[in-house]
């Protein structure tokens, strides 16, 4: 479970290992302490010997600050382990999103991917710095501790021993009966977020339809459900606390009782056998020994707790990425062609029908070609397989008369662009929007790209043209304006190939043949395909792709279409009616 | 020992009252707290009762009988008192016990309260408040503020009551036991809270960096996670892990500053513990020795070996004890600011519903306005008369609007982004109110006719839908809770959600997700229109409703939109003007107010701006 972070632990190794040795000096120190401690009570107060009083009370504060300072260098040590141990983690998280394939990405959904590498990751976090500070230094105290209560009395220590197996067991049965709850209760959680969530989200639909009594007997059920399971795991968690007080008592008892026999029989002589100073070692030793238990415990739980967020961590992870760059990738376009041959596509594999069947076509450098045809009837699928943004399920994609497959990824990315349908606008300014297809983009190049777009006509219109903000996915652009940057974005890429997959939807009839036009002429040798819903945004069209149900039913020009293809001149139809 | 983790925002000063009202809050459970006080009590006592037991062995029993003939030493009295002890550790135990389990159920009690009255309350809240706050912030009070909440209620201050108990109790022990020593105790202590308020502002102040820091940060990644596909299109992945790399280092350098300053504190805290330790050794050793007399509560007495480790005990406790409180405090605060938040979404102003006018039903399709004296049948004319309205003060989105809709009666709204289109539909079923005029729904105030009653008569289809997880079923059903399954196929039918339906795998019974990736948007919006089909009302508003849904579809959907509109008084606000073209009237609108009206030839003979729209001469975005 934990292979996928050995090489962030790896990282901070030296850290790491530095932080553990600093516990255990610390523990080491610490455990020291109470032994000295008996020393000073027997050979110095009970001998009424101030000099060894003195002796080993300055023994004592020198292990102290000894403890002091391996304490400070410890946490030094353990924060930078653990903070260089989650920047690394969320940076190799970071790199394999970066790698991630649109296939990969709707596997997970983007919200899924937010929590895993946010919330999630600060779980895993806490969980490692829990681990290497907690875990070794209650581990270490332990066994120190029962080090040296055999040391003082092995006669008596030995019943320490009879604690540890009886407090584990009884802990495991606890956690193991508290744990599949624990589990209950975060689904409901999750539920009664999803609850709310969609409830805040819906909230017109919810007042529009009076639901707001149903909401709340919806929300109810999933806060009863979150009060009984917490209620009943945090019952366990309760029952543990009484019997560790149990444990403690029970040992306080027999160490007394078998101790104060012993110091009758040594007569409180140090020299034959047990004395009241080290009674009182033996005890501290059994109760730090026991503390140290509940806390390892209270680690497993936190532990237990946080492996959700280390699972989701890891799957991401370790995710196969779908699309990768092949071993002698070709780095150059020779030209804008695009073939299709018999191609089929399903985005998931098990997946009943299929999104695309049978498409073979094949479409000349520096043509216009547009697409037509429902919802659903593999529009977007279709050129979505052009970048490789999805790999074919059968068949082959050509472009510049080699297979997509060929090609380095970022070469042929940068080759083919595309304007996606829903447009995501990022926060900055419009320029470094645009920039966001070329960093290297001039601004008089920007100037002819948001020309092309008609996006020029609204950013001159703004009192800070190129550096009028943009707030978090372009909220403050209407869809027209956001569509039209995502134009320009994608021809300051300066493309073979530009595919526009419905991508002025939003943008008026008259602006909208501008664009066709301006992509027309000044873009002759970019091959150009345009997905729309609008005949008339597709007449000029050199050829239109006629889809329907997966497949393409009629390649042809307007003129032609409207005579041979009867679903084309019913679009029209409805269209011009 | 686990450090509270900050979790809200910087501390603000907290409002007056927050607290009285969350202590207010748990005293609510009057019975369970006088269990839970007594059972706390008890466990405190016997807590530092069993640090005393030592001391009772060492002095009272074991040092005793080594005084007596090693051969012959009478065990029978400390026997005993291992039974009395015994006896009271198992009382300790039942009362911790006790204690535990009703704290588990009192704190997790008001948790469901609270997180009920907010629900309920929420529900209540007028749209103003939606639109204002972001969708994040409201869940966040849910899930972060009610987990600060909780900590408050379950962990925070039962041990501070706990901790304060036991502070007490020991502090009153060791002035028993010697003030000699407690003096040498009192400058170790002085020093070591001076210690921990001086660090403590600082690790807080350095917290609030590393929370704007990965703030930043998350932010960062919520946007380039969301935006992943524009990534992958811009070959944007080589700049974007740059950035990335930027903001996680800025976090990782205020994260080590902050967590370095509070985690060294521990260590620090613990050696001046044990050197306290070893102090009261000396002192108690020299006063043990040389015979100084020992000044308690109870009189002078002379200092045992006992009573020195007895105190060496409580001083180990206490010191801990005064770095845990003192450290707790500042957290306090910091969750308070959370409690507060839930508060003020409990104390938000609901909306306002003091209509007397409600809906009832005389017969099949024959409903009737009734507020007890006068009763009124429903006819569905809608009159908005001289209606002007702003968000904000000084900023009117309407002015002057005046619209007239007949029973049966198709009022189409046509106009640009922001020319106050559907800020006319949310002023009919109140989302919001309005600044001035009237809008009287069969001749009567809309403000005189109960809310529930008003929106049961109007049903709204808008263009972003919001499907609530469930199956397909059950969300056609939303619109009327009372519908059979055959009603719902009926309405799907209509307007052609039916076929893609029928596709599915589980088909109605297919289960989406709220935000459902499997259906597109079309689909979504047939889903919804089917909603409202059910739903039945005599009054429809149609806000972009068929926006995404393509042109042939639309065409056969329109079908079934036109037997769902026939007889019932609808507003429809489409941006292809096709679909509006047979409206009985057409209101052009442009900042605010209405600038053209008529039907749809008459408003392309005028030439005027809608005659440009329709054209395509202006963009309607």
């Amino acid at each position: 479970m934990f292979s996928v972070f050995k090489n962030s632990i790896l990282r901070v190794k030296k850290e790491t290992i530095l932080s553990m040795l600093f516990i255990l000096c610390e523990t080491a120190f610490e455990i020291v302490v109470p032994f000295m401690m008996a020393k000073l009570i027997d050979l110095g107060i009970e001998s009424s010997n101030m000099g060894n009083v003195y002796k080993f009370g300055l023994i004592i504060i020198a292990l102290v600050i000894g403890q002091g300072l391996s304490g400070v260098f410890c946490a030094v040590f353990a924060v930078k382990a653990g903070t260089g141990f989650a920047f690394d983690l969320r940076e190799r998280l970071f790199r394999k999103l970066q790698t991630f394939a649109f296939a990969n990405i709707d596997k997970f959904s983007t919200g899924s991917l937010v929590t895993r590498s946010t919330t999630d990751i600060s779980n895993v976090q806490r969980a490692f710095q829990m681990v290497i500070r907690g875990a070794i230094r209650s581990l270490s105290m332990c066994i120190f501790s029962l080090y040296f209560a055999f040391n003082i009395n092995a006669e008596i220590a030995k019943y320490f021993t009879f604690m540890i197996p009886t407090l584990l067991i009884s802990f495991i049965i606890l956690s193991k009966l508290a744990m599949p709850i624990f589990e209950k209760m975060f689904t409901a959680f999750d539920s009664l977020n999803n609850i709310m969530s969609e409830n805040i989200h819906g909230i017109r639909v919810v007042k529009t339809f009076n639901r707001e009594d149903y909401e709340y007997a919806k929300m109810k059920k999933s806060a009863d459900d979150i009060y009984n399971y917490s209620v009943k795991a945090e019952t366990y968690v309760a029952l543990w606390d009484p019997f560790m007080n149990i444990s403690i008592y029970v040992i306080l008892i027999i160490i007394s009782w078998i101790g104060a026999k012993a110091i009758i029989a040594s007569g409180n002589n140090p020299e034959l056998g047990l004395t009241t100073g080290k009674l009182m070692s033996l005890i501290t030793y059994g109760l730090q020994m026991l503390m140290s238990l509940m806390f390892m415990s209270m680690i497993y739980v936190m532990l237990v707790i946080s492996s959700a967020s280390i699972k989701r961590v890891e799957e991401v992870l370790v995710e196969d990425t779908k699309i990768k760059n092949p071993e002698n990738p070709i780095y150059n376009v020779d030209n804008a062609e695009i073939e299709f041959k018999n191609v089929n596509f399903k985005y998931k594999e098990d997946a009943k029908s299929r999104v695309l069947k049978d498409i073979s076509i094949k479409i000349n450098s520096g043509d216009m070609i547009g697409i037509i045809g429902g919802t659903g009837a593999g529009k977007s699928s279709f050129v979505n397989l052009i970048p490789r943004l999805y790999d074919v399920s059968t068949g082959e994609v050509y472009v510049g008369g080699h297979n997509v497959k060929e090609y380095d990824l970022n070469t042929l990315r940068k080759s083919v662009g595309i304007v996606l349908q829903k447009n995501i606008l990022f926060s900055g300014t419009i320029e470094s929007n645009l920039r966001f297809g070329n960093e290297n983009a001039t601004l008089d190049e920007m100037k002819e790209a948001c020309d092309i777009a008609c996006a020029l006509e609204f950013i001159n219109e703004k009192p800070e043209g190129f550096a009028t903000k943009v707030e978090q996915s372009g909220n403050n652009f209407s869809g027209g304006q956001k569509q039209r940057l995502s134009i320009a974005r994608t021809i300051l890429k300066k493309p073979r190939i530009i595919i526009f997959d419905d991508s002025t939807s939003a943008v008026d009839t008259k602006t909208d043949a501008k664009i066709r036009n301006a992509i027309k002429n000044k873009l002759p040798n970019t091959t150009k395909i345009i997905i729309s819903q609008r005949i008339i945004s597709l007449k000029e069209c050199d050829k239109i792709i006629v889809m329907d149900n997966g497949r393409i039913i009629a390649y042809d020009s307007h003129e032609k279409l409207l005579e041979t293809c009867n679903l084309y001149k019913e679009i029209y139809d409805v269209q011009n009616s | 020992m686990a450090r509270r983790r900050y979790t809200g925002e910087p501390a603000k000063k907290v409002k007056k009252g927050t607290f009285t009202r969350l202590i207010s809050h748990i005293l609510q459970h009057k019975v369970r707290l006088v269990f839970i006080a007594i059972s706390m009590i008890g466990a405190t006592f016997v807590n530092v009762g069993a640090s005393l037991f030592l001391k009772i062995a060492i002095d009272g029993y074991i040092t005793p009988m080594l005084l007596q003939d090693k051969n012959n030493v009478d065990f029978e009295p400390f026997k005993l008192a291992m039974l009395y002890f015994a006896l009271m550790l198992f009382i300790g135990v039942i009362c911790t016990l006790v204690y535990r389990l009703l704290m588990v159920k009192l704190s997790n009690g008001i948790l469901r309260d609270i997180r009920e009255q907010m629900y309920e309350k929420m529900q209540k809240l007028p749209i103003r408040y939606f639109d204002q706050n972001k969708a994040g912030d409201i869940m966040s009070r849910y899930t972060n503020d009610l987990d600060t909440f909780r900590q408050v209620i379950s962990e925070t201050i039962p041990q501070t009551i706990r901790g304060g108990l036991t502070f007490i109790t020991i502090f009153a022990s060791m002035l028993m036991l010697s003030i000699n020593l407690f003096i040498v105790v009192l400058i170790m202590i002085i020093f070591m809270v001076l210690f921990t308020r001086w660090s403590g502002n600082r690790s807080l102040k350095s917290y609030r960096k590393t929370q704007s820091s990965i703030g930043g940060l998350n932010g960062y990644v919520e946007e380039m996670v969301l935006g992943s596909k524009e990534v992958k299109v811009y070959c944007y992945e080589e700049r974007n892990i740059n950035e990335f790399t930027k903001k996680n280092t800025e976090w990782a350098e205020a994260v080590v500053k902050a967590d370095t300053l509070s985690n060294i504190l521990f260590p620090f805290m613990n050696s001046l513990g044990n050197i306290l330790y070893v102090m009261i050794a000396f002192a108690g050793g020299t006063m043990a020795l040389n015979g100084i007399t020992n000044y308690t509560l109870v009189g002078p007495t002379v200092l045992t070996i006992g009573t020195i480790t007895s105190f060496m005990t409580f001083t180990k406790t206490f010191s801990s004890l005064i770095g845990e409180l003192s450290s707790q405090l500042p957290y306090l605060m910091q969750s308070l600011s959370g409690a507060e938040r839930i508060f003020e979404l409990i104390d938000t102003e609901p909306e306002i519903d003091n209509g007397t006018y409600r809906l009832e039903k005389i017969e099949k399709d024959k409903w009737q306005w009734n507020n007890g004296e006068n009763k009124v049948p429903l006819v569905g004319n809608i009159v908005l008369d001289n209606v002007s309205f702003s968000y904000e003060e000084n900023k009117p989105v309407l002015k002057n609007i005046n619209v007239y809709a007949d029973k049966g009666q198709k009022v189409a709204l046509v106009g640009a982004t922001g020319a106050g289109k559907t800020t006319i539909t949310n002023l009919i079923n109140r989302f919001y109110e309005i600044n001035d005029g009237t809008i009287t729904y069969d001749g009567i105030n809309v403000t005189h006719i109960k809310k529930k009653d008003l929106r049961e008569s109007l049903a709204i289809v808008l263009q972003d839908v919001n499907l609530f997880t469930g199956t397909i079923m059950e969300n056609i059903r939303y619109g009327k809770l009372t519908a059979t399954d055959e009603e719902c196929i009926e309405a799907a039918k209509l307007v052609y959600a039916d076929s893609f339906i029928e596709m599915l795998p589980d088909g109605y019974n297919t289960v989406i997700k709220g935000d459902s990736g499997s259906l597109s948007q079309g689909q979504k919006q047939l889903i919804s229109i089917a909603r409202a089909a059910v739903a039945d009302p005599p009054c429809l508003i149609l806000d972009e409703a068929t926006s995404s849904i393509d042109t042939r579809t639309e065409k056969l959907v329109q079908k079934g939109m036109d037997s769902i509109m026939k007889g019932r008084t609808v507003f429809i606000i489409a941006h292809r003007l096709s679909t509006i073209r047979d409206a009985d009237v057409i209101m052009v609108m442009r900042n605010g107010e209405i600038i053209e009206r008529g039907s749809h030839e008459s408003l392309l003979e005028k030439k005027g701006h809608y005659y440009e729209l329709y054209t395509g001469k202006v963009e309607i975005d």
